[in-house]
């Protein structure tokens, strides 16, 4: 009895000293060191491990480091559907990294958290001077704006474009998409191509994401200049069934294509076009599909050009970081335009740096130069928090539609009400 | 004497061309908030169109602007179609007067640079983007339209305000609250101990010495974070003003039951739950008799394969299948069929319970078998001579033996199934969702607080559907334990 | 017919052995028909959602067919030779009907399978029930030593059908099981990152290569080693003697003791991330190993608690209080005499444990948000990207995940079988 007594009390002690050293630095104090000389600052960055991008990333944050010795860079990367969400966490925990990766859209809802009465990311307008400032796109800035607050420097933006396989447009005859296309061109040419087990157009016509840009093009827009919803303004329920039409009524979208199997369908030649963005363009290449790429069409009915959304990516500080001059210097280095370069030409990131839209090589290039001409087409994403809650409401309504439960201008009147009453409960 | 008219008049018209503004007063105040200077110039003259201020700032007095960093720009210009942001609107605050004290706020164009009207004599900026805390000499130079440009003399200034306190989280009171509930473990043990030994009802003096340390860890780590979750559910939290909520009583509770859909979600998961234990376990049960001969070739082959499920981290297998049951997918070439099972409310619940079914068995199967491994195998030769045949050898042998193994796997089954979130949130997200204001159609209950949670940020909400799905585990969990005996100790 | 009955009555209703001997055949045809007929359903289903009209007929008739082979089966008794001849009759029409299937063009595999589940079955109904034994046992002309060596020959009979059924049973749930793990091997094997593409059609390292070369994935795997042996040590540690307690002694508390381990799995893990990370945080465990193997020890403990309490609560008392009688101390009685004998128990706890320290993700990314902590659950989710992730590398990095856990369960396996040996202790 008294070997198994004292095998437990040995087992206690063993538990109680791997928890002292808990115990010893309880007063929450973080590492930072007492000697000004080494500041320690990390970021949280969600480019995929083993990417690209995590390369292009580290080795620029090599550069800033060697150019600033007394500066500890840590890096940690979060993975992406986590990000927001991890990101909450540790500010609510107190262990909130220095720098985080935000898109614009995150920060409609980050920007919307006040933990005691503290919001989580410092506002940056105070950080920058306007030269500075005036350097990057003002849509760009903007966006990255949340309620009159500048939280986050705009490094990269993105949105959705056309793309094509020229080879499988050759084998049929047609000719390749312009800018003078009109959607009956389109939906011409989609059908043309769609023989055999190759369909004319891969995208997911549930989608929300993809809807945005047709909705603008058909004269409709998600909110008006007071922010007030307006889901089912003009156009809106004729984007919609123009889209579920393309899969449902002319088949040439290949029946439940989701954001995954159209890659799949692309990349084996499946599809002739893609409405997708830049970040998938080296994957195709890989797959050795000869792409290209041109802006999205225009609506004959109103004349306007189908306007994708935009969204930004950029990089924030954290309000409770401890050496928030650094932080800043260190996002608005990730920002500069030498890094927004090569981000651009090793990984076709969309930059956000004025400078660059004339640069010469970022315009020799001609799937930056096309992304780049898109983007002026298309409309930046408001950074509210009802552009953060439009994707529910909306994908019921898209459901619904596409189950034939509803007609869609049914369908959009109930989004935008259920939209109205979640802001309300705001 | 008209050419003399004509000289003056021109003079007197050309004066306001010829003459050069340049700045007569200079004022910085840096007391105006984080990292920002407030700087007010005027100039001797009401400004041309044309005229373009700029401003300069360096760590000692600027004499020439190459030493020196442009900190931003004012222009003046035509101002007609620009925007004219309110103060406190734009990323920072520039107003200008004409020399009348009334400041107006200015006018932007579309690359944010600050424009001001012509005749505008006096222009106060706040500056932003300041170094705090050191000093910083400031100086305007006025570019005339004649391209002349006049550098006015430094001023110095320091951002002296602070930034926000930042709030720190005190782990002390974490530390109290985790060292509290250890400590008041202990002690109920040994008043549990004490009252036993007094009475002499237990069986071992060191009984609750054995389940301590397990205990202990349990109630240190888990009790805290499970009783906050109740306090929350109390509460009014919301993302927006954390760690300033109030109490409000049951109200959420309310909130919880009168959400349309509350019963349909209710009922799937119970639906979820209980066919996917009978499968898992069913299952489980036939493959592990059949696992269970000796002289079984290959046994050792077929048990690895049909507990690869278990080893595949079950992201990427979710998602495979995700892939599989697709109208594109392997299913429908493989049946030659034409499904779209995931766009259906009802074919969607069935994929995502095959699937979970798919991710269960593994489990159960290798549990049951270890546990037919300790039944003796004289037991079933006895009944084999004896005549009995093999039904009645599995119903009246061999269940009633794994009883005291089945019992505990069906319960922690239970519960486990009822709270699996990866599965239906990684296949469907809850969707389809054909209804506006609720669950979709294969959320169950936890995928919904989820959303709750993490989508609309209203913790409280979410704390107190938490607290439903914990009371219905536990009645759940404490009536079946109760029925099937199962803390009995076979003596 | 009825006469040749009456004749040999009187041998027949007293003898035991022939009054229950059936053949071992018609055993199996009756367990095997009902299945038949449910794998007749199933093929039905799916020639209705394929629409196929003459599929769904003949399918129909093979249904009729084969309940009524199931009914003639369980008429089937001896001296009823008629009925035995109309099951090789009615197996004939389903034969027949099999050919017809198959005349109509089985275009793919799943067409073959059921195709198969019609055809054997009815040949091996023609063959059993033609055989001589049967054939006499049918006819009624079974004398109780026929009787007496058909019931000898009746167990090695049960006992061949027995392995050729479970080989067969076992064979279809691996197939079910491994579909998709072949697609996984398919995406980790195929050039390119696409989720898709034909099956098998090219095969490449790169993808493995790829995550073996990287810096990172050691890491992680180191990580996930450390916390996932330290997760089994600490949770068998913690759990035996609680599982122990549980079950042999009866004290206060018990009841509710058992019953708040189940407690703490029932709450939704989604609302309590954050207090449950600033109780790590004030212990000073964020961003360890110890902190994890902590968590996760208590993740597993209710399992790893009621299973070794059932499994104690099998081990007879007496077995302990003979050994103690016998002079072995409480200690010597425990590490000698119960831990073997449950050594299947603290196998499938210890595996237990492993896997859930292994391949848990929420926990991990929370607590340890440094990449050098990283286990492998986490370094694999940051493979993912904003925009759909390479899933030649992720298909690819998940299997070498998946390795170390499928030897451990070879390893295992033998400690199920080890067990066993051991228990030759008991009884």
């Amino acid at each position: 009895m008294k070997v198994v007594v004292r095998r437990i009390i040995s087992c206690f002690i063993v538990v109680i000293f791997l928890l002292s050293p808990g115990c010893l630095s309880s007063d929450g104090s973080t590492e930072s060191d007492s000697n000004d000389s080494d500041i320690e600052l990390t970021v949280w960055h969600s480019f995929a491990a083993e990417s690209k991008e995590q390369a292009t990333f580290e080795s620029r944050i090599e550069v800033f480091m060697s150019s600033n010795p007394g500066v500890e860079v840590k890096i940690s990367a979060i993975p992406y559907p986590e990000a927001d969400q991890q990101f909450m966490i540790a500010a609510q925990g107190g262990e909130a990294p220095d720098i985080v990766r935000l898109s614009s859209d995150q920060l409609g809802k980050i920007g919307d958290i006040r933990v005691g009465g503290q919001p989580l990311l410092e506002d940056l307008r105070y950080h920058l001077t306007p030269i500075e400032r005036s350097k990057f796109d003002p849509r760009a800035l903007n966006a990255m704006k949340y309620e009159g607050e500048l939280l986050g420097i705009p490094a990269s933006q993105d949105c959705l474009s056309l793309l094509f396989n020229p080879i499988l447009f050759d084998a049929a005859g047609v000719d390749y998409p312009d800018e003078s296309w009109s959607l009956d061109d389109m939906l011409l040419a989609a059908s043309t191509l769609t023989s055999g087990d190759v369909n004319g157009l891969a995208l997911p016509v549930k989608d929300a994401y993809w809807w945005f840009g047709f909705q603008a093009g058909f004269g409709g827009s998600l909110f008006d200049q007071n922010g007030t919803p307006t889901l089912n303004s003009n156009g809106s329920s004729d984007s919609m069934d123009w889209m579920l039409d393309l899969e449902l009524k002319h088949g040439v979208v290949q029946t439940g294509t989701n954001i995954e199997s159209m890659k799949t369908q692309f990349l084996s030649s499946k599809a002739a076009m893609i409405i997708d963005g830049p970040w998938n363009w080296v994957t195709y290449e890989a797959g050795r599909i000869p792409l290209q790429q041109t802006v999205l069409p225009i609506v004959s009915d109103t004349g306007e050009r189908v306007a994708p959304l935009v969204t930004y990516k950029g990089w924030s500080v954290s309000k409770q970081s401890l050496n928030k001059e650094w932080s800043t210097k260190l996002a608005l280095f990730l920002s500069s335009s030498e890094v927004q370069k090569e981000f651009a030409i090793e990984t076709y990131t969309m930059p956000t740096h004025i400078e660059l839209y004339d640069d010469s090589d970022i315009s020799d290039n001609i799937v930056i130069s096309g992304f780049l001409e898109q983007l002026m087409q298309g409309t930046p994403a408001p950074t509210t928090r009802a552009m953060a809650l439009v994707y529910d409401p909306l994908g019921t309504a898209f459901e619904n539609v596409y189950t034939g439960e509803m007609t869609s201008s049914e369908a959009l009147f109930l989004a935008n009400q259920a939209l109205e009453s979640d802001l309300e409960g705001i | 004497m008209k050419r003399a008219f004509i000289a003056i008049l021109s003079f007197i018209l050309l004066l306001p061309i010829y003459q050069a503004s340049e700045i007569s007063t200079l004022e910085a105040d840096g007391d105006v908030g984080y990292r920002q200077v407030e700087l007010i110039w005027s100039t001797d003259s009401p400004t041309q169109e044309g005229t373009i201020f700029q401003i300069w700032m360096s760590n000692e007095t600027i004499i020439e602007t190459i030493n020196a960093t442009m900190h931003s720009q004012v222009t003046v210009g035509n101002t007609s179609g620009l925007i004219q942001p309110e103060i406190g609107e734009w990323y920072d605050d520039c107003t200008y007067n004409f020399g009348d004290g009334k400041w107006i706020p200015v006018y932007r164009d579309l690359d944010g640079t600050a424009v001001v009207p012509s005749e505008t004599i006096g222009v106060n900026c706040t500056l932003t983007g300041i170094p705090p805390g050191i000093e910083i000499y400031l100086a305007v130079m006025v570019i005339n339209p004649s391209n002349e440009s006049i550098l006015s003399p430094s001023i110095s200034s320091s951002s002296t305000s602070s930034d926000e306190e930042i709030i720190v989280i005190e782990t002390s009171p974490y530390i109290f609250a985790i060292g509290s509930i250890a400590l008041s473990v202990i002690i109920l043990l040994f008043i549990l101990r004490w009252m036993d030994y007094r009475e002499g009802k237990t069986t071992s003096r060191f009984a609750h010495i054995y389940i301590a340390p397990a205990i202990l860890a349990l109630s240190v780590l888990t009790f805290y974070p499970v009783l906050y979750g109740i306090w929350l559910s109390f509460t009014n939290a919301d993302q927006s003003y954390l760690g300033d909520q109030s109490i409000i009583g049951i109200e959420n509770f309310i909130t919880v039951i009168s959400t349309s859909g509350f019963f349909r979600v209710t009922g799937f998961t119970l639906l979820w739950s209980i066919v996917n234990v009978a499968a898992h376990i069913g299952f489980g049960l036939l493959l592990a008799m059949a696992l269970n001969s000796n002289d079984l070739r290959g046994r050792s082959a077929y048990r690895t394969a049909l507990l690869l499920p278990w080893a595949i981290p079950s992201y990427i297998s979710v998602l495979v299948w995700r892939g599989l049951y697709e109208p594109a997918g392997a299913l429908n070439d493989f049946l030659g069929t034409d499904l779209n099972l995931l766009a259906d409310p009802n074919g969607a619940r069935i994929v995502v319970i095959l699937v979970n079914i798919w991710l269960g068995i593994p489990f159960m199967m290798m549990s049951i078998s270890g546990a037919l491994q300790a039944l003796p195998k004289d037991m079933y030769e006895a009944a084999e001579v004896d005549g009995i045949n093999k039904f009645s050898r599995f119903f009246y042998l061999t269940l009633p033996n794994l009883k005291s193994a089945l019992v505990p796997l069906s319960l922690l089954g239970f519960i486990w199934t009822f709270n699996m979130f990866n599965v239906i949130y990684l296949m469907t997200d809850g969707g389809p969702n054909l209804d506006f204001d609720g669950p979709g159609s294969t959320d169950i209950l936890i995928t919904y607080v989820y959303d709750v949670a993490f989508r609309e940020g209203a913790y409280g909400v979410a704390a107190a559907w938490s607290v439903v799905i914990f009371l219905m585990l536990v009645v759940f969990s404490w009536t079946y334990m109760k029925k099937t005996n199962a803390t009995e100790a076979v003596t | 017919m009825i006469g040749s009955e009456k004749s040999l009555s009187p041998v027949f209703h007293d003898d035991l052995a022939s009054r229950w001997y059936i053949p071992a055949e018609v055993e199996s045809l009756r367990s095997l028909y009902p299945i038949v007929v449910m794998i007749n359903f199933v093929s039905l289903a799916i020639f209705i959602l394929r629409e196929d009209q003459d599929l769904i007929f003949s399918s129909s008739m093979q249904i009729v067919v084969s309940l009524v082979i199931l009914l003639l089966l369980y008429k089937l008794d001896q001296g009823q030779r008629f009925i035995r001849d109309g099951v090789i009759a009615i197996s004939g029409l389903s034969l027949l009907l099999c050919v017809l299937q198959f005349l109509s063009g089985p275009q793919i595999i799943i067409d073959y399978w059921m195709l198969g589940w019609s055809l054997f079955p009815s040949l091996f109904a023609i063959y059993s029930v033609s055989k001589p034994i049967v054939t006499l046992w049918a006819s009624g002309n079974q004398t109780t030593r026929s009787a007496e060596l058909g019931l000898y020959r009746n167990r090695s009979v049960n006992r061949f059908h027995g392995k050729v059924f479970r080989h067969v049973a076992l064979t279809h749930a691996v197939a079910f099981v491994v579909l998709p793990i072949l697609w996984i091997l398919d995406v980790a094997l195929s050039p390119g990152n696409s989720l898709g593409g034909g099956f098998f059609d090219s095969v490449t390292m790169e993808h493995f290569n790829h995550i073996l070369s990287s810096e990172s994935f050691w890491i992680w795997t180191r990580n996930s080693v450390i916390v996932s042996i330290g997760t089994t040590i600490l949770g068998l540690a913690l759990a035996i003697p609680a599982g122990y307690a549980f079950s042999r002694f009866k004290f206060r508390g018990r009841d509710y003791a058992m019953f708040s381990f189940l407690l703490v799995q029932m709450f939704p893990g989604v609302i309590i991330l954050v207090p449950y990370f600033l109780v790590m945080k004030a212990l000073g465990l964020l961003n360890t190993s110890v902190g994890l193997i902590l968590a996760y020890s208590v993740t597993a403990l209710p399992l790893c608690v009621w299973m070794l309490k059932g499994f104690f609560d099998t081990v007879p008392k007496e077995l302990e209080e003979a050994a103690l009688v016998d002079g072995c101390n409480q200690n010597n009685v425990f590490w000698r005499i119960i831990l073997p004998l449950s050594l299947p128990a603290v196998a499938v706890t210890a595996l237990f444990s492993f896997l859930a320290a292994w391949n848990e993700f929420l926990l991990a990314l929370t607590f340890n948000t440094s990449e050098e902590m990283y286990t492998l659950p986490v370094g694999l989710a940051s493979l993912i990207s904003s925009t759909g992730q390479a899933w030649g590398d992720f298909a690819a990095a998940s299997l070498l995940v998946s390795l170390p856990v499928v030897v451990l369960f070879v390893i295992f396996q033998r400690f199920l079988i080890e067990g066993l040996s051991a228990g030759g202790v008991k009884g």
